[in-house]
């Protein structure tokens, strides 16, 4: 089998990039790979199905028609077991292989297993499929741990809330996003979980679990043990490039690419979740894992496979609403850079400094200053003493720094 | 085959319950779609953009939230 572009997942950004390139090129022969058994469909919306806001089938965002009719081949519920750079061949995990043209990586993450005695026998819940979404919506009574303290860990807890299902959540660290808000931010999270009643049980190192769903008892390394009837495991994501070992496509945290999106190997691109890409934006080789990211990052890699020559450049965010409580990371926000706080009466924004400049920014409580933290993150704005104090009090408008 | 007729958007609904931020529409069509201090999609300017751009932003709408018609009422997005 030969095509011209090979895709190599299925979701927000190998779709996208499918899409942009058969925009440009009507005649080039397209083959997407995904293992996952379904069409495109939204993880995002996830939350919302497993608390019954929608029904399971707004989740698709293509129907199954649709790569047919735009000229792509979709092999769906197969993997590719290995990429050889040197030859421009991919091997399929049912036998066959696929020499390409321009080959492109968007293999996502895969969750992060708990790695435990007694983790396998427990049963623990992941959210990121139809299927964990399906497992999770059935789940009634009982009592649940959520074993995390970010996004997915949060998306849990709001869920067996919904479902009236008691539950504590296990983060490693001081609340939810211990490594990145300061003090009062997680507070205030923690307020809102608590007066919605999800129990907090911070500075939790996990050493085991008994039993089985229905009746699992986790113990920790603090000597405390916690019973529960279910329990989600929320501790991030790794990016799956275990089959990229000895390609010669270059790999580090991900796929390593520059700002095109293109590796270093002949015709290799990477979109979304995997692509550890130099962001124009930081200034800096990262990983982002998020929706839009992977949506223009589709976008940009399937336009450059197809021909063109574009750099990518967005300021992309991942929110979430703790109940009413809005919490939003915008840009660059990672745990080794410095942070800096701006209280209001109800609310937090940190801004994030790489170098002295401005790469990122976290709002709780509310985000009514998001285009002027744009404005400070878009061209690095350098934060001397003089913004640093501007920043931190905010009477002033944040809008005043930038001028 | 017959031309196609341009991309009329007359109205536009956003889901204030299913928006979750993620603001994919305000990257995309800046001109049409702002957050507000809830962080939740609000529209600005029907014309802020050209039509094309604003179906790009109602497609990338993790969460389906953002409703597009056309002059004669008919929802153009998401399609039914």
């Amino acid at each position: 089998m030969i095509a011209d572009y090979l895709i190599i997942g299925a979701g927000i950004a190998g779709t996208t990039a499918a899409e942009t390139i058969r925009g440009r090129d009507a005649g080039g022969t397209i083959v997407l790979v995904g293992d996952e058994p379904h069409p495109l469909y939204s993880r995002v919306l996830m939350p919302h199905v497993v608390r019954g806001r929608v029904g399971e089938a707004n989740m698709f965002l293509k129907k199954p028609t649709w790569y047919g009719e735009k000229g792509i081949e979709y092999l769906s519920g197969v993997a590719v077991a290995r990429v050889d750079a040197a030859r421009k061949v991919c091997g399929l995990s049912d036998g066959r292989e696929i020499s390409y043209g321009k080959l492109l990586i968007a293999t996502g993450g895969r969750p992060r297993r708990l790695d435990c005695p007694g983790a396998d026998d427990a049963g623990l819940l992941q959210l990121q499929t139809v299927e964990d979404a399906r497992e999770l919506a059935a789940i009634n009574g009982g009592s649940a741990l959520v074993i995390g303290g970010g996004f997915i860990a949060m998306e849990f807890a709001l869920s067996f809330a919904h479902k009236k299902i008691p539950v504590t959540v296990a983060p490693r660290g001081d609340g939810f996003w211990g490594r990145v808000l300061g003090e009062r931010a997680r507070a205030m999270i923690a307020a809102k979980l608590g007066s919605n009643g999800v129990m907090l049980r911070s500075n939790s190192s996990l050493s085991g679990f008994s039993g089985r769903r229905g009746d699992i008892r986790a113990t920790f390394r603090d000597g405390g043990a916690h019973d529960c009837t279910v329990v989600g495991s929320g501790i991030g994501i790794e990016p799956n490039v275990g089959f990229l070992k000895g390609s010669g496509v270059p790999v580090n945290l991900g796929v390593v690419t520059d700002e095109f999106l293109a590796s270093s190997a002949p015709g290799v691109y990477a979109a979304g979740d995997v692509a550890e890409f130099f962001d124009l934006i930081s200034a800096d080789r990262h990983i982002l894992g998020n929706w839009t990211n992977a949506l223009l990052h589709g976008k940009t890699a399937g336009a450059n496979m197809a021909g063109e020559r574009t750099a990518y450049k967005a300021l992309t965010s991942y929110s979430i609403n703790c109940f009413d409580l809005p919490i939003a990371f915008l840009g660059a926000v990672e745990s080794g850079f410095e942070r800096l706080e701006r209280r209001y009466d109800d609310a937090v924004l940190h801004c994030y400094l790489r170098e002295g400049r401005v790469v990122g920014a976290a709002a709780v409580g509310k985000f009514h200053e998001r285009e002027a933290a744009v404005g400070l993150i878009t061209p690095r704005t350098l934060l001397d003493a003089a913004r640093r104090a501007a920043f931190a009090d905010a009477r002033l408008p944040l809008a005043r720094i930038i001028t | 085959m017959s031309e196609k007729k341009p991309l009329r958007i007359s109205k536009i609904v956003i889901d204030r319950d299913l928006c979750i931020g993620a603001a994919s529409c305000v990257t995309i069509a800046p001109g049409v779609f702002q957050m507000d201090e809830e962080n939740k999609a609000i529209l600005v300017d029907l014309r802020g953009n050209d039509a094309e751009t604003t179906l790009l932003a109602a497609e990338s709408c993790p969460t389906k939230a953002i409703f597009l018609y056309d002059e004669d009422g008919k929802q153009v997005y998401p399609y039914t």
